[in-house]
């Protein structure tokens, strides 16, 4: 994949951060879904018919978490505005710094690319730091979406790709990730009346 | 069995059976003296068990067998103690031996009986003396265990009658170990014997009764026995303080001389101590004992700093 | 294979089968059958090993793998635990019956037996690790299983937790043994790892014995296990952990050292006059008697540490004869107290009570079982011419000879130990005049105490046969004398006598000591004739002899309460209710609370619980905290593996 579209992913996992609105931050999540399945797409030519499928599955996997998140969003209004504690020049600060630190650490490990090597890594960065730095609970769902894109693009971006990795983890993604955050994205509503994660610390005992 | 052993065993049995009441009843009328009256004769005792045996017996009610047996076995256990104690540093073979870590285990069986049968009666005055008793055995036991290691230092050895020979001679007297072993021993007598300042042995009054008052609840030949288990007491701290502690040498004859003059010489000291000291608080006679031990500790250091031997 | 261990192997058989059998319910009888069977046979193994035969089995090896043999100590515990063993199952024929979870009890009874002898006859570490956990967890179970009231579940809880935290000391001990390889070769100890093993040891095999000032669980975990299982508690699993200690000091580590010797004397000292001082302040029968194994496990260590300090002087003598006088009181601990836990638990089963200001009289009521009794207090006491007496005296010996054996540090130590035994032997007596006076004799206390009835046959023959066993051992000790001695590292040979003698020193001529004894009461039972004496209330200066002039526990200790208050800090409250000037009522509270408990033990549990507060400070609670967290741990991990930290 070219390094500019693999900056482009990074680029949106990082607005994913930024932005307040959860309905932004969907769109943003299917755009870098739908980019990833796109670049793999494009790279089917001298590939097996199992990539081919892969990439497909890829985008087919866009498509749904749009719905699937899209249909939970609208299900879900918040009360109130649910403000994190840390304003959005800080989290993409902090985000950014993540991400290049980590990129900047990770000794090499096989891929085609440096930089496709660095983009995974930054994006399972950006994607862990979502889920710390944002307090709804949709957020938590979309940082792991995030994550996985990441995983994905390393594996399209190994030798002859592993295509089977990238079903797993579409499947991953769509079954257990999805459904079982918007369930209980919709439970937490229903007990506590709003998607933050602050009323979970209750749960301690 | 050498002419010698054989009188020492005879000495041993008829001192130590018959002559046992003297010692109470020569301390009773040196302290008599002492205080300015004539008082009863040394022979007293004798009279008084002579009018127990005539008298009947008493049978406290809700007493069980421990009562009637307990005074047959305090007077067995004295006896075989007096047979345990060498005179003139003598004895035949008895069967029970010469030990004096066994001694110390027949003392404390004639007083776990007597206590015992103090409980069997459940009299108030009896279980009080018993229970003050008991608390001073605590660290009179100790006191005389420190004396014994004191006494058993040149020789290594717990038999009697070598504890005898090892104490004999003058060159133990120059060691400090020594006088601080007689003067824990002295403290011992006086407890063991419940003579004041430790005990009052004159008091009729129930409430001041240490080892007295269990004897309470006893008439006739029980109370015969108990006596005599009293003045087998004195007979056997008196010898062994005489045989272990009190310069003493040569052959047997000489020291069997030395034993009788020693005897009533430690009665008087006992009556002098009786009328030159009150009766001691009850709860401050452990620190006396506790004294005592510290000097018998200080005894044990100086032996060793002195090089031993 | 040879026959002794044919034996071992078919007692063990046997004690599983039982152990299986009791779990139906209608088969309980013949489960204690099969077990009584199974320990007999692994006993008799034993004792045939000690009494000369060649050790079965292997040695010792660090390897991992499954080894077991018998070897003369091995023998001896295994012999000691049969004794104790078979009265106990007896007894349980009775006793179990009528309580809660019969069945799973007596199960757990041939699993802790078979984990005891486990213990012993294990030649290997995991094993032997093996036994020794279950060997702490099975009381736990039967404890549970017989009460589920919350005060139990609290005392299995401490039990647990304090003899895993100082039992960690008997891991590190073994492991590092077994590490260094010294089961082959005691020589490839280093000095460092020499001391390592030796406090692990000291603290790990100490917390399972009870020594001060590790002792915490022991009056707590006691008196709630059914009786039978307290029995065996304190008469062989805390023996087993002095069977650690002794293999520890006297055979893994190479050479005898001063320090060792020492500690064990002054914990031996500790032990055995606080374990016997806060026996005296206690009114719940079992808790006392409880402390008194404290006591008991203390003056054993006395005689181990002395053994160690002579074996430190060269004298191999007197080495081995205070090894032996601690192997003795060893066995005859686990026989009188065996007895005095089971005639307790007759008696809980008779009139379920046991606070001794309740009970009385039970010797009318019960002749037997209370005779028994009787002799096992007697027996703990150190009273001439039973066992206790015996042990005690060898003991004393011992000690005696070591504050005579020329250095200063050892002189002074051997004659403290000397005294504190003297006093400690006093104060047993002070302690179990007062048990017998309140529970066998005097008047009933309470309707229920008054109408007991006897215990059953099974129950009264447990304890009559440990009764008979304490005389025994008392007048014949010198017959075990010369093999004892034998088992101790450059063991020494004794001849054989009934009494014990020993060279160079007074001797203590049992058998004689006993028929004289008899012989001279019954001549003077004769002398006092038979004259029937006068019946008459006891003296109380005219009054009526009122149940409420009678003594209580607490009052017959007083004074030994009043003298050593510095050291045992009574509390007392005292309040009276006045109305017009005139008292109408007072109310007396006291209690001696135990200072370890309260100086030692809450001060570490208090801290402990607040280093956990504050560690609980990162349990915010959060899923992004933990994330977060787990991020830092990531990111620190690449940094180190980047600068070539983790190779």
């Amino acid at each position: 994949m070219s390094g500019g579209v693999v900056w482009v992913l990074v680029g949106l996992a990082l607005a994913v951060v930024t932005v307040r609105r959860r309905s932004a931050a969907i769109a943003l999540v299917t755009a870098q879904s739908a980019l990833l399945g796109i670049g793999a797409f494009a790279l089917t030519p001298g590939r097996s018919t199992e990539f081919l499928v892969a990439s497909l599955a890829l985008v087919a996997k866009a498509a749904v978490l749009a719905a699937l998140l899209g249909w939970s969003l609208s299900g879900t209004r918040e009360p109130h505005p649910v403000w994190d504690d840390t304003p959005p020049i800080l989290r993409f600060g902090l985000a950014a710094t993540l991400a290049l630190g980590v990129s900047a650490l990770i000794p090499s490990i096989g891929l085609v690319e440096r930089s496709s090597e660095q983009a995974t890594v930054a994006l399972v960065a950006i994607g862990i730091a979502t889920v710390v730095l944002r307090r709804a609970t949709l957020f938590q769902a979309l940082g792991l979406v995030v994550a996985e894109n990441g995983i994905a693009l390393a594996a399209t971006a190994v030798e002859g790709g592993m295509p089977l990795v990238i079903e797993l983890g579409a499947l991953f993604d769509v079954i257990v990730v999805v459904v079982v955050a918007t369930a209980f994205h919709e439970r937490i509503f229903d007990e506590l009346g709003s998607g933050d994660t602050h009323g979970l610390r209750g749960l301690r005992d | 069995m050498s002419g010698a052993t054989a009188v020492a065993g005879a000495v041993q049995i008829v001192g130590g059976i018959a002559l046992a009441p003297l010692l109470p009843g020569l301390v009773q009328s040196f302290k008599a003296r002492l205080q300015g009256r004539r008082g009863a004769s040394p022979g007293q005792p004798y009279r008084e068990l002579r009018r127990l045996w005539g008298k009947s017996a008493v049978a406290v009610e809700g007493t069980t067998v421990l009562y009637r047996l307990a005074p047959a076995v305090v007077a067995a256990a004295l006896a075989t103690g007096v047979l345990l104690v060498p005179v003139g540093g003598r004895a035949p073979d008895w069967p029970v031996g010469a030990d004096a870590l066994v001694l110390i285990g027949l003392l404390t069986l004639a007083r776990f009986t007597v206590t015992l049968a103090a409980w069997d009666t459940g009299s108030g005055f009896a279980l009080m003396g018993a229970g003050r008793d008991l608390a001073y055995s605590v660290f009179v036991e100790g006191l005389l265990l420190l004396a014994l290691v004191l006494a058993a230092l040149p020789g290594g050895s717990t038999d009697l009658r070598a504890l005898s020979d090892a104490a004999g001679g003058s060159d133990r007297w120059g060691e400090p170990a020594h006088w601080c072993a007689l003067l824990a021993f002295g403290l011992v007598v006086l407890a063991e014997t419940g003579r004041q300042p430790i005990d009052n042995p004159d008091t009729h009054l129930e409430l001041t009764m240490i080892h007295e008052g269990p004897l309470l609840e006893y008439a006739g030949r029980d109370l015969a026995y108990l006596q005599w288990a009293a003045a087998a007491r004195h007979w056997i701290v008196l010898v062994l303080g005489a045989e272990l502690f009190l310069p003493h040498g040569g052959s047997f004859w000489v020291r069997l001389a030395t034993l009788a003059v020693a005897l009533p010489a430690l009665c008087a000291a006992l009556a002098v101590t009786e009328t030159w000291q009150a009766k001691m608080r009850i709860l401050r006679v452990p620190r006396f004992l506790a004294a005592g031990a510290g000097i018998a500790l200080l005894g044990l250091v100086s032996w060793y700093l002195g090089g031993g031997a | 294979m040879s026959a002794v261990a044919a034996v071992a192997l078919a007692g063990s058989g046997l004690l599983l089968t039982g152990g299986l059998v009791a779990l139906r319910a209608r088969l309980l009888g013949a489960a204690l059958a099969l077990q009584v069977a199974g320990v007999s046979l692994l006993g008799g193994a034993g004792a045939t090993v000690v009494l000369g035969a060649d050790p079965v089995g292997s040695g010792f090896s660090g390897a991992v793998e499954p080894a077991f043999g018998i070897d003369g100590l091995s023998g001896f515990f295994l012999a000691s635990l049969a004794l104790v063993a078979v009265p106990a199952l007896v007894f349980a024929h009775g006793y179990l019956p009528g309580s809660a979870g019969a069945p799973a009890v007596a199960a757990l009874t041939a699993a802790f037996l078979g984990s005891l002898a486990g213990v012993v006859v294990a030649r290997d570490v995991i094993s032997f690790l093996g036994f020794w956990e279950l060997m702490t967890l099975v009381p736990a179970a039967a404890i549970l299983v017989s009460h589920r009231e919350e005060r139990a579940r609290r005392t299995v809880f401490v039990y647990l937790a304090v003899t895993h935290l100082g039992g960690a000391g008997v891991w590190v001990a073994m492991l590092a043994l077994a590490r260094y390889g010294a089961f082959a070769d005691p020589g490839a100890l280093g000095q460092g790892a020499q001391l390592l093993v030796a406090l692990a040891a000291l603290v790990g095999f100490g917390t399972k014995a009870g020594l001060m000032p590790f002792h915490s669980w022991l009056p707590r975990a006691h008196p709630v296990a059914p009786s039978h299982v307290s029995a065996l508690m304190s008469g062989m699993m805390i023996k087993v952990a002095l069977y650690g200690l002794v293999r520890v000091s006297f055979e893994w580590l190479p050479e005898p050292t001063l320090w060792l010797g020492l500690v064990l004397l002054g914990l031996g000292l500790l032990s055995s006059l606080g374990g016997v001082l806060y026996a005296l302040v206690q009114h719940d029968l079992k808790r006392l008697l409880a402390f008194h194994s404290i006591e008991n496990v203390g003056i054993i260590a006395l005689g181990l540490g002395a053994s160690l300090l002579f074996a430190h002087e060269g004298e191999a003598l007197w080495a081995s004869v205070a090894f032996a006088a601690a192997l003795l009181h060893t066995l005859n601990h686990a026989v009188f107290k065996a007895l005095l836990f089971l005639g307790a638990g007759a008696f809980d089963r008779a009139v379920h009570e046991l606070d001794l200001d309740r009970l009385g009289g039970l010797l009318r009521r019960m002749p037997w079982t209370g005779a028994a009794f009787a002799v096992g207090a007697a027996a703990i006491a150190g009273l001439p011419p039973l066992n206790g007496f015996a042990s005690e005296w060898l003991t004393l010996q011992t000690l005696l000879h070591l504050a005579g054996l020329g250095s200063l540090g050892i002189g002074v130590a051997g004659g403290l130990a000397t005294a504190g035994l003297g006093a400690t032997v006093a104060l047993a007596v002070y302690c179990f005049v007062k048990v017998v006076g309140l529970v066998l004799l005097g008047p009933p206390r309470s309707r229920e105490v008054a109408e007991a009835v006897e215990a059953p046959l099974s129950m009264r023959a447990a304890v009559v046969f440990l009764a008979g066993l304490c005389v025994l051992l008392g007048v014949l000790p010198g017959l075990l004398l010369p093999r004892l001695a034998g088992l101790a590292p450059d063991g020494a040979s004794l001849p054989t006598h009934g009494g014990l003698e020993l060279p160079g020193t007074g001797a203590l001529p049992a058998p004689a000591l006993a028929v004289t004894l008899i012989l001279l009461t019954g001549a003077l039972l004769l002398a006092r004739g038979r004259r029937a004496a006068a019946p008459a209330p006891a003296w109380a200066c005219g009054q009526l002899v009122e149940p409420a002039l009678s003594w209580t526990s607490a009052g017959f200790t007083k004074p030994l309460r009043l003298m050593l208050e510095a050291v045992l800090r009574p509390e007392r409250t005292v309040t009276a209710r006045i109305e017009g000037g005139v008292v109408q009522e007072i109310a007396y509270e006291g209690e001696v609370p135990h200072l370890f408990d309260t100086k030692l033990y809450r001060p570490v549990v208090r801290i402990a619980s607040a280093g956990a507060a504050q560690a609980r400070r990162l349990q915010s609670g959060s899923l992004r905290a933990y994330v977060l967290y787990l991020l830092a741990l990531v990111l620190a991990l690449l940094v180190l593996v980047r600068t070539g930290a983790l190779g």
